[in-house]
This record gives structure tokens, C-alpha cells and sequence, in this order.
């Protein structure tokens, strides 16, 4: 996904489920040791968010927040509240308070199935931030009904993102670029040749050749598509963004992509966009400083970009380059 | 809050930012806050909050800080490092809590009970007494201390003022080792234990980053003789700490050898560290920390007539030798395949269902809490009632003894003969 010379250093792990991979500049020195710095903060992430981990605050809320307040980190407490601020913001096409919905359909470890329309209206019911209480002065969360789930995909590897670069910029580090599965990136000044990070974004469902590359400056990138991970059902194609509002998959081809500087908002931003498409994103972004989506159609075109609506910010769109 | 704040990393630092959150919050669940109101209230602790303090609050301090905010009914009220980023990022997790970079002021302070230790091994016993001392409660981090005489200068400050000192080996508390152990030693299945092999093996330096090279030492502490026992104390620690436990003996005696051979970068601990400790019966028990390859990671393997156990913080796994007899629950247990071998797993739930039926004791367990919280919970839960934690004084300053006597056997070439006047406090 990155592209970069060849001697920069890079360090890879595994968590939340895919690879993550970290790119220094050539001579950076006590790389190693950053690398395990900015790895240590994903692997923190994980720990409060996941929903695979029986012991991370996210599992603890799901499983107890029902029969009262479940205390949780504050930097879980940070994360939920800026989840539900996004919620807020994108009118709920946003919202990790959709758990429910998610493990009905199969795509909470699984690999998706289609489920009867009165299930779905019944997860409704438990879906959405409404339904989540948080208490700022215990640090407590709590679920209003049975059955409410949260389920922090489209965020948790952005939160690990932002996390990394946080430690990573504490460090003195002035130039570094980290990607969560190829889904998120997120950039830390500039590369060693004094040149914003350059990121390709590939074509949806094929493995060579790019849609485009985008600068990244200090600014994160997420990817949001359907192509990635769905099933077929009666010739229809379900993809695993689930559209908390109606409660079924978006069957929007092609992709979005957001850009702002929290890789967190950006992963958050682009499920929806997913989920409103352009005009609706539009709508949402108006006046919303420099974050920026771009709309790419199945095969790789971009279509339309919206957003943004100052000045440029630290990503624009470079140039389109073919197969 | 702008929209322009919530697309900036803002959000993991601004104390303001839950102001906005928790009120938007507030107007969008209207509904669900009354409800919660009229059905029932908070959950509040039956007593009177624990006021606790952290004295350390790097990387292993936030760890334990950040699960100890988790606590019902504890209340962090002070955080303390000389490192001022450090102290900077405990603010976050506990924002209510006063900083202090001289960890005396705030012992000095009556309204706090209990202190949490996270500071480099040298520092350890100073302020663990200095703390007792000051009529607190303490949890230090493991190993106890950087020499033997400190470690019982500790557990003879803790009998004379009564407090409590808990030392944090978790996997004295974790589920799965107490399973283990409980099948081990009174179920047997191993039959008789002749060897113990454990290891703990990393692929990387130990280095953590420093901003600035006058801060090498400060930050690096693990790499250096005049603050850190290095691997051993560090590591091999928990898993010696465990294998004392789980024979219910201390070793006779120790050979070892080890070195400075890969990461030739100016430390003065070894990079790596292989040893052989006999226990009585003739049990040896062999132990390898190294810094180049982490293949097969860390385990305690107990190996007998019987069987053998493989044990981690993660997961048990039992396999049974060809020439015992079958376990009347093994039948029903959960399997699982290594290295073309079937294996019994210790996950608990499986086993514990397995084995009903058997007219045994059913051993509880719960993967559901990190091992952190479980320690420092038993910690506020001695704090109130005064029983005693897994991880005492007296098994820590065993541990202590253990690790500290392969370190010198290494450094000296000779093999060390333990005796009781070593462990006793």
C-alpha cells in the first residue's frame, strides 16, 4: 500500500486480527525500541477494545453493562466518548452501539449469513448510542436494555493508530507512517526524502495496480469498502457494513476514503460515508474544517470528493495512475 | 467540541473533552438516564473508598494504573514520577489524581491508605519501607528487590507494622495456574514430576526509545547492573516464582551461565542467560531467557512419569504419556493437537465440565479479567479485610533468592548450594 524507498526500516505485528506494519526513516535512532513503543500502544488498544478479548473493558460493558455501571479505563471512557461524538455527527450512519446487529449477521468473527427480517427489526431495537449511558464523573458505562452490544470495527484500529503515533511523536519522532491492516494509515511528518508520505490505494478486488496515491502530512487515511469482506445470498452480495438505521449491509460498490488528522475519525468517517454516500456526506462534512472523503466506484475511478471545505489540509489527491 | 476537534487527536489528550462528551451524551440517552435513575442507582461500594496512590508511572505503572482506576470502590488520588511525560500520561488515566515528582510528599499525605509501586528494581525496597513506614498498604512490582538483604529488610518491615505487601507475580492469581496447579499436585496427572523445563524468549533489544541520551539510564534502567538483576529479575522472575509454587520446594542449588553476546550496545546485563536449578528429589528444573528468538515464546513445562503440563498465563495443555492410564474424564475433555500430539487443554470450562462427575472439587477459574486487575483487586480486597495475597512476602523474597542466586552463579562460573538461612526473612 506504501510506497517508499527502499532502506527504510520497517517493523511488523500482529494484533486486532490483521498486520501492522510501521515504516521509520533510514537512521532513525532506538528504531527497535520505538517500534516497540508504538506496538506496545496498539496491543493497549486491543486490550480495552476488543470484542474477541473476554477480559477488555468493551467485552466487560457487553457482557455486564446491562445489570449496572461497568467502570471502565478512562482512555476506554476517551474512546467511547469520541465514538459517540462521531455517532452524533454522522446522524448514527456511525455508530459502535451496533453490535447487536453485527453478531446477527454473522460478521463478529464469522463469515456473515443472511438473517430474517423480523431478527433484524428486533437488533434494531438494541442498536444505537441512545442506548449506552456513560457517567463522566464515575467513569462508569452502562448498557440500557438487554441485548445492546458494542462492537468498535470501524474504530478500534484507528484508536491504535492514533495511540502510536501519540507515543510516537512523544518519542521525538518527527517522521513515521503506520498502516492497521492496510485499511488505516497514518502518517507522522515526512518521508526521508522531505516528501509527504506517499499511499496508494488499490483497486477494489485486485491485487495490482493502484486506484490513485494520496500525500499524507502529519494525517491519517482510512479505507472503507464492501468488496473486502461480504457473502452472497439469492444473488444479492452483502458486505460486512452494516447501515445501523435499517439494519442491513450498504450494497454500495466501490470504496470511500477518508482523511483527517485522528486515524480513529478517519476509519469512523469512512464507514459513513459507506453508509450515506456522497451527498450525504457531503451534508455532513459542510463546514467541517479539512476532513475529506473521496468516493471511488468499483473499479477504482474516483467519482466524487466532498469535504474539505477549507484550505487543502494535509492530503490532497495526487494524481490518478493506471494499471 | 467543533467537528473540526473530533477529527484531530485532540480527543486523547484535552481534559475538556469529556465535558463536551458526557453532555452530548447526556441529551442524546435522556431516555435511558432516567430509566437508569428510576430503576435503580449507582452501584456504590459498601464502604468507604480506598484512597491509593502510584509511585512510578512508566510503562509498567500504567499498566497496573490503568486497572486500578478499574476497581470498585478505589480511589486514585496521587501519581508520582520524577520523569515528567511519564507523569503527564498517568494524568490522563487517573485525571483527578494530584502529581508529584517526590515520591516522600506523597507518603507524607494521611488521607492515602495504599500505595502502588512501579519504580526500577533498585528503588524497590526504600520505598516500599519508607511507605509501611508512612502506615501504608503496598504493592510493589516484581521481583521484589535488587538484593537479597533488601528483599528481607521488606518482609521484616512488613511483619512490624502489619501491613499489607503484596508483590506482583500475577500468575499467582491467574485462572489457568491455579487450575494447573490444582491438577499437578492433588489430581496428579503427571503422575511424578522428574523435570521442569521453562523459557522465557524474545526477539528484540529491551530498549525502550529515549527522547534524549542524558536520559539513557533513567529510562533504560532494565539494561543496567546498578539498577536492574536484568533478565532474571525481570522476567524469569514470574515464571522461577511460579515454578517454586507449583513443586512446592525451593531449589538445592543453581548452576548458570550467561552473557553479553548480541546486543552489544554498551549494557551491562546479560542478553541472555541459560540455567539449571536442582530441586530435592532430583528434580531438575532447566530455565533459558534470551533476547534473539521467540520461537515458542515463554511456557513452564512439568514433565513426569505421567504426563507433562505446559502452562502459560494464556493456556494449559496436559499431555499424557502413552504408557499411563486413560483419565476417567479425559474422554470429555476439550483437545486440542501440538506438534502431532493430542492434548488435553486447561481452558477451563471444558476441563471443569469434564470433570464433573468425578466427585472432585470443581476449580474455579475466569479468563474474563486481565491478570492486572486481579492482582491489584486482591490487593484493595487485602487492603479491607486483611487476608493474606497469593503473592506474599514470604514467597516473593523465595523467588527473590531463586533468580538472584542463578545471576551469581552465572557472573562466578560456579555452581551455588542453597540453604535455609538464604530464604529465611
Amino acid at each position: 500500500m506504501t510506497e517508499e524507498p527502499a532502506s527504510v526500516l520497517r517493523f511488523r505485528r500482529r494484533a486486532m486480527g490483521c498486520i501492522w506494519e510501521l515504516t521509520l526513516c533510514p537512521g532513525q535512532p532506538d528504531a527497535p525500541a520505538l517500534a516497540e513503543a508504538a506496538f506496545e500502544q496498539v496491543s493497549l488498544a486491543e486490550r480495552l477494545l476488543s470484542v474477541f478479548l473476554p477480559s477488555s473493558d468493551i467485552s466487560r460493558i457487553n457482557r455486564e453493562g446491562q445489570s449496572g455501571p461497568v467502570k471502565v479505563s478512562p482512555l476506554t471512557f476517551r474512546a467511547l466518548a469520541h465514538a459517540f461524538q462521531l455517532s452524533e455527527l454522522t446522524g448514527g450512519a456511525f455508530d459502535i452501539a451496533c453490535g447487536a446487529l453485527v453478531r446477527l449477521w454473522g460478521f463478529e468473527g464469522g463469515e456473515g449469513h443472511k438473517p430474517a427480517q423480523d431478527e433484524i427489526t428486533r437488533a434494531l431495537k438494541c442498536t444505537g448510542r441512545h442506548n449506552v449511558l456513560l457517567d463522566e464523573a464515575s467513569g462508569t458505562v452502562r448498557l440500557a436494555r438487554p441485548g445492546v452490544r458494542l462492537n468498535p470495527g470501524g474504530y478500534g484500529k484507528g484508536f491504535g493508530l492514533d495511540l502510536a503515533m501519540e507515543a510516537l511523536r512523544a518519542a521525538g519522532v518527527q517522521s513515521a507512517l503506520m498502516h492497521a491492516g492496510t485499511s488505516s494509515v497514518a502518517a507522522l511528518g515526512v518521508d526521508s526524502t522531505g516528501r509527504p508520505w506517499q499511499v496508494g490505494i488499490r483497486i477494489p478486488g485486485q491485487n495490482e495496480g493502484r486506484a490513485a496515491v494520496l500525500e499524507l502530512q502529519d494525517w491519517s487515511l482510512s479505507v472503507s469498502g464492501i468488496s473486502e469482506q461480504s457473502f452472497s445470498d439469492g444473488g444479492r452480495r452483502f458486505g460486512h457494513v452494516l447501515a445501523p438505521r435499517t439494519g442491513w449491509p450498504v450494497e454500495r460498490e466501490g470504496w470511500a476514503v477518508a482523511l483527517c488528522e485522528s486515524a480513529a475519525a478517519s476509519d469512523a468517517l469512512a464507514t459513513a460515508a459507506l453508509v450515506l454516500g456522497p451527498e450525504g456526506t457531503e451534508r455532513i462534512l459542510r463546514g467541517g474544517g479539512e476532513a475529506r472523503v473521496i468516493f471511488y466506484d468499483e473499479k477504482g475511478r474516483p467519482i466524487r470528493e466532498v469535504g474539505g471545505g477549507l484550505e487543502p489540509g494535509g492530503a490532497r489527491t495526487e494524481s490518478h495512475v493506471s494499471e | 467540541m467543533s467537528r473540526n476537534d473530533l477529527f484531530s487527536r485532540d480527543y486523547l489528550t484535552r481534559r475538556d473533552f469529556l465535558k463536551g462528551s458526557a453532555a452530548a451524551a447526556a441529551t442524546v440517552a435522556v431516555f435511558g438516564a432516567q430509566r437508569a435513575q428510576a430503576e435503580e442507582p449507582a452501584q456504590k461500594s459498601p464502604e468507604e473508598p480506598i484512597r491509593a496512590g502510584i509511585i512510578g508511572t512508566g510503562a509498567q505503572g500504567t499498566f497496573l494504573l490503568s486497572n486500578a482506576v478499574k476497581v470498585p470502590g478505589v480511589e486514585i488520588v496521587a501519581c508520582c514520577d520524577v520523569y515528567e511525560p511519564h507523569l503527564e500520561k498517568s494524568l490522563i488515566l487517573a485525571p483527578d489524581a494530584e502529581p508529584y515528582q517526590d515520591y516522600r510528599r506523597l507518603l507524607d499525605r494521611k488521607d492515602i491508605q495504599a500505595v502502588i509501586i512501579a519504580t526500577p528494581l533498585h528503588l524497590h525496597a526504600q520505598m516500599s519501607i519508607d511507605a509501611m513506614d508512612a502506615g501504608k498498604h503496598v504493592f510493589c512490582e516484581k521481583m521484589m528487590a535488587y538484593s537479597i538483604e533488601q528483599a528481607k529488610a521488606m518482609a521484616r518491615k512488613q511483619r512490624e507494622t502489619g501491613k499489607v505487601l503484596q508483590l506482583g507475580h500475577q500468575r499467582r492469581v491467574n485462572s489457568t495456574y491455579r487450575h494447573a496447579y490444582r491438577m499437578l499436585n492433588v489430581d496428579k496427572v503427571c503422575g511424578r514430576v522428574t523435570q521442569v523445563r521453562a523459557q522465557w524468549h524474545r526477539n528484540g533489544s529491551w530498549r525502550r526509545a529515549v527522547p534524549d541520551k542524558s536520559l539513557e539510564k533513567q529510562l533504560n534502567w532494565r539494561l543496567y547492573r546498578e539498577y536492574s538483576q536484568g533478565l532474571m529479575a525481570e522476567l524469569g522472575s514470574h515464571q522461577i516464582d511460579a515454578v517454586n509454587w507449583f513443586l512446592n520446594a525451593l531449589p538445592v542449588s543453581v548452576m548458570a551461565s550467561g552473557g553479553i553476546d548480541y546486543w552489544k550496545d554498551g549494557r551491562t546485563v546479560y542478553d541472555n542467560i541459560s540455567v539449571i536449578y536442582e530441586y530435592p528429589g532430583g528434580i531438575r528444573c532447566t530455565y533459558t531467557c534470551i533476547t534473539t528468538n521467540e520461537h515458542e515464546a515463554y511456557y513452564e513445562m512439568y514433565m513426569g512419569d505421567e504426563g507433562t503440563l505446559v502452562v502459560t498465563p494464556e493456556k494449559g495443555l496436559l499431555f499424557r504419556e502413552p504408557k499411563a492410564e486413560q483419565l476417567v474424564w479425559a474422554p470429555m475433555a476439550h483437545k486440542d493437537e501440538s506438534k502431532g500430539k493430542e492434548a488435553i487443554v486447561l481452558d477451563a470450562g471444558a476441563t471443569r465440565r469434564a470433570r464433573e462427575g468425578t466427585g472432585q472439587e470443581e476449580i474455579k477459574t475466569d479468563a474474563s479479567q486481565d491478570d492486572y486487575y486481579v492482582e491489584l483487586e486482591e490487593f484493595f480486597q487485602s487492603v479491607r479485610t486483611g487476608k493474606k495475597p497469593a503473592s506474599d512476602p514470604e514467597s516473593a523474597l523465595q523467588s527473590c533468592v531463586t533468580c538472584l542466586m542463578a545471576n551469581h552463579a552465572a557472573q562466578t562460573g560456579r555452581k551455588i548450594q542453597f540453604n535455609e538461612k538464604m530464604f529465611q526473612i
